[in-house]
């Protein structure tokens, strides 16, 4: 859990769908097993993004709010390439 | 002159992403436009000047398109645009009308969007059309622009 993700990706700055969109083309790059850790932002993408993931059928490892970040605030979300 | 209508297939990519990049402040690119098009749910509707109206030497022009994304009973519009010069002609109310028929034609129920505050082209189009505001997100661009959330019953 506490190991370091091989890819990492900032989406705080993309609104709905390029919040998913760009997750979908970061994992494309990426073998079976790989993980990435995906730093987001706001309710929507926090909703939307993980759901998504599942449906292509790769793993949600974990969804965490950055230290001191409210329930709507910066996340850090987990996926393992399926 | 009428503009056909035609579906989008994610062989258009980039096409669509030089389209997008004329008419916004933050484009998709030809990978996110792909991305975007091969999401699940993901359909489209493409307005081109009709061929009769190009000469052997010009191509029919693309005049704007439309995406929407429907998952079960509730779709989205992804985005929509009219290139300037076919502007205010009726063609994203055409683009429009055919996106309500064919959500409808999927058993959708409820129409959404986004449009920024102060986009008053988009407004008054969704307007148009009976899309009505539900919502809004504070802030959501940005410029610090406001979203405002439309939805229309199918
Ligand atoms: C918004 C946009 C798609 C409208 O396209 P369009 O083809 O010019 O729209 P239409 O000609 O079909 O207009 C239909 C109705 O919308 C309203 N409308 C459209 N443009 C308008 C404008 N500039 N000002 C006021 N009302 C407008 C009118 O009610 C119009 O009916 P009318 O022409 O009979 O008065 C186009 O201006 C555009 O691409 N803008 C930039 C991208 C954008 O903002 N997209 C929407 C983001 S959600």
């Amino acid at each position: 859990m506490n190991e370091k993700a091989n890819y990492y990706l900032d989406i705080t700055g993309e609104l709905c769908p390029m919040t998913f969109v760009k997750t979908k083309l970061a994992i494309e790059k990426m073998h079976t097993g790989d993980t990435l850790e995906v730093r987001l932002k706001g309710d929507e993408p926090l909703r939307n993004v993980p759901r998504s993931v599942r449906e292509l059928g790769h793993v949600i490892v974990s969804v965490a709010p950055e230290p001191g970040e409210s329930a709507g605030g910066i996340h850090r979300l987990r996926i393992a390439k399926a | 002159m009428t503009a056909v209508l035609l579906p989008i297939f994610p062989a258009h990519s980039r096409l669509l992403a030089e389209m997008h990049r004329i008419c916004f402040v933050e484009p998709w690119d030809e990978a996110a436009m792909g991305g975007v098009l091969t999401m699940p749910g993901t359909s489209g509707v493409l307005a081109s000047e009709p061929s009769h109206g190009a000469s052997p030497e010009r191509k029919p022009a693309p005049q704007g398109f439309l995406l929407w994304r429907t998952a079960a009973d509730e779709a989205e519009v992804l985005t929509l645009l009219v290139l300037p010069p076919y502007r205010r002609t009726g063609v994203a109310g055409r683009l429009l009308d055919h996106a309500i028929d064919a959500v409808r034609q999927a058993g959708v129920q409820a129409f959404f969007l986004e449009v920024a505050s102060d986009n008053a082209a988009g407004r008054a189009l969704y307007s148009s059309r009976h899309f009505e505001q539900v919502g809004m997100r504070p802030r959501y661009y940005r410029n610090s622009i406001d979203a405002i959330i439309m939805k229309r019953k199918i």
